[in-house]
């Protein structure tokens, strides 16, 4: 064998102990269902994006409190940032923290631009988030960890038949291997549109804990 | 049209018939005229959805095969059932408050009869209405459309257009398990309409279908044309709403035609017109699989015989698109399982000696006036709207200023079952 097949296959090898190594790590991902135990040190506050009943466009740029970029996409554009009562103007009446500025998925007739991807310039281990749909009744929730568009791992999360505000959060506790983030209902109070939900602000780890 | 579907309607007309009486004088083959003491009786009619069920229409709302409408479902004290229903735009109910626009296309519809007459909203009517503006213009210039400032019952309600002032002090505040965060959410719910006024449209009426004549004391003694319900009706289902699809009008939009003094009767009555007479406007639906396209019919009169007011009269338009704000889809059954089935109520608006059991918000106060509106110009008169909460006997009422219709005249709900 000679020096260059050598070299080849040395870096064959290393390239598969390094893919391998990745997924090895990918498969630790944990479903969060309390904030508590996000344990986040960074967060996505959409009031950065303006005042109450903001209009949103489909994609959009925002940012953490520790300054990683956050790229966000949503189905069609008319979203609304939505500021939870009792704050005076607000919407959003219960279940979520008074005060709060949400990004409600909304559209402007009786449907929704679900889901949300929120993109991450820089690999975090973990984000969660409060989540509701809009019209009363049990949802189930989920989120989806991704890596440079691949799909990691995706949880659910079934809501109280009120359809109370719940926590949904994933966590990697190996390695910040996630790049991204989608929220969605993957089933909503029957006649509604599961595309119609309200995230409260993003809990993200930037660090392992 | 099945005469199943105008059952309601019908009973009412003829009910109209037997207390109204009318000393009617043929003048020639196309014209009356006729004396009365008093006034003709208005009334308002539905044409209800057929073969469509309430899951259906809310299937076509989910995948918008129609416009914007919501679903609630309440039991009512006064007999403990549970009605359910639809209305337009998003719920006040649920959790974020948000404004939903309906993109509304008003048609002027001109009336042609047999003998060449027609009765146009797009012509200026200098004598009893104004000397630069056609009917057409002074609608677009109204309160339906325009904001205004309104306070309802003592509530400041904003300032926004005529029929969402009135859904925003429908479900002003909670009542019972019925919580609403209107009134919590300060500015944030509305429902409005973006208006286009459409090209104007003629409906040619056979002699068989339609008279014209002059009622007495009619301002400039203008003449009104009474054309029949059905002939009408089957015109824009059939033909004109097929036909606007070129102008962008579709399920996901809510059409208006609008007329300048014409009236309907049903079923009209060639020899006495004035039977069954004289239907000012109604709503209506048409749909099949997952698409509906909700409508409604209204007369701009200008002739002083409707309204008890000096001002520009918007009674029946107001009437009829409030009606259709909070029932879309009129039903033809009266069961509580019904879509907009309600309590029978009775004594009230059109239906003094008669009972209805839908909730139809202008109907128990037809003939009642919201304070006139001054806006652009003009003096505009709307009409008086009752409150969801009259309907089922929900107490406390969920309205603004804890009354159960838009101009205080209700300060208690609609009582013992008709």
């Amino acid at each position: 064998m000679n020096n260059g097949k050598r070299i080849f296959l040395w870096l064959l090898g290393l390239t598969l102990a390094v893919l391998l190594n990745s997924s090895a790590r990918a498969d630790t991902l944990t479903l969060i269902t309390d904030q508590t135990n996000q344990k986040s040190d960074d967060s996505i506050d959409w009031s950065q994006l303006g005042a109450d009943a903001t209009v949103l466009n489909a994609s959009f740029s925002a940012n953490t409190a520790l300054n990683n970029g956050v790229s966000v996409a949503l189905k069609g554009s008319n979203s609304l940032t939505s500021v939870v009562c009792t704050a005076t103007p607000c919407s959003w009446g219960t279940g979520f923290t008074a005060g709060d500025t949400l990004l409600w998925t909304s559209d402007n007739a009786n449907g929704g631009n679900g889901p949300l991807t929120l993109t991450f310039a820089t690999p975090v281990f973990g984000a969660g988030a409060l989540i509701k749909a809009d019209l009363p009744g049990q949802f189930t929730a989920q989120i989806q960890a991704r890596q440079n568009g691949k799909v990691l791992k995706s949880f659910t999360e079934k809501s109280d038949t009120a359809g109370d505000p719940i926590y949904i959060g994933v966590l990697d506790s190996t390695a910040a291997n996630i790049t991204g983030v989608v929220f969605s209902l993957s089933s909503c109070p029957k006649f509604s549109s599961c595309a119609d939900f309200a995230v409260d602000k993003v809990q993200v780890n930037q660090t392992s804990h | 049209m099945h005469k199943a579907a105008f059952k309601g309607s019908v009973a009412l007309i003829l009910i109209a018939a037997a207390v109204v009486t009318f000393l009617v004088t043929a003048s020639g083959a196309m014209a009356f005229t006729f004396t009365h003491a008093k006034r003709p009786q208005k009334f308002y009619a539905v044409k209800p959805l057929e073969g469509m069920t309430i899951d259906d229409v809310r299937t076509a709302t989910a995948v918008k095969g129609t416009i914007p409408m919501w679903h609630y479902s309440i039991v009512s004290p006064i007999d403990g059932k549970t009605y359910q229903g639809l209305m337009v735009g998003r719920s006040p109910l649920a959790g974020g408050m948000r404004t939903t626009t309906i993109q509304v296309f008003v048609v002027p519809t001109i009336i042609r009869l047999s003998d060449g007459t027609t009765f146009d909203p797009t012509q200026i009517d200098s004598a009893c209405l104004s000397s630069t503006k056609t009917p057409v213009d002074v609608m677009q210039a109204s309160p339906l459309f325009n904001d205004a400032n309104y306070t309802i019952n003592g509530q400041f309600i904003g300032i926004t257009q005529y029929i969402d002032a009135f859904q925003r002090a429908n479900f002003y505040n909670s009542s019972g398990g019925m919580l609403s965060n209107v009134g919590k959410t300060g500015d944030r719910y509305h429902t409005l309409f973006n208006v286009t006024m459409a090209s104007p449209i003629t409906i040619s009426v056979p002699s068989t279908k339609g008279v014209h004549g002059t009622f007495s004391n009619t301002c400039n003694h203008e003449e009104t044309a009474i054309i029949d319900f059905a002939t009408f009706d089957k015109a824009v289902t059939k033909t004109q709403i097929p036909k606007l699809a070129k102008s962008g009008v579709g399920p996901t939009s809510f059409v208006l035609f609008m007329t300048h003094n014409v009236v309907m009767s049903f079923p009209f009555v060639r020899n006495d017109p004035t039977q069954n007479c004289c239907i000012l406007g109604y709503h209506g639906a048409l749909g099949s699989l997952a698409k509906v396209q909700t409508y409604a019919a209204a007369d701009l009169d200008t002739t002083g015989l409707w309204d008890p007011s000096s001002g520009v009269d918007l009674t029946s338009t107001s009437h009829e698109i409030g009606e259709w704000l909070d029932d879309p889809v009129p039903s033809a059954s009266v069961k509580s399982t019904a879509n907009n089935a309600a309590p029978l109520w009775g004594g009230f608006g059109q239906t003094i000696g008669s009972c209805q059991g839908n909730l139809e918000v202008g109907d128990p106060l037809s003939g009642s006036n919201f304070p006139s509106i001054v806006m652009n110009g003009f003096t505009y008169d709307v009409q008086e709207l009752a409150f969801f909460s009259w309907f089922y006997r929900q107490n406390p009422s969920m309205a603004a200023g804890g009354l159960f219709s838009d101009s205080g005249s209700f300060g208690t709900d609609a009582g013992p079952i008709c």
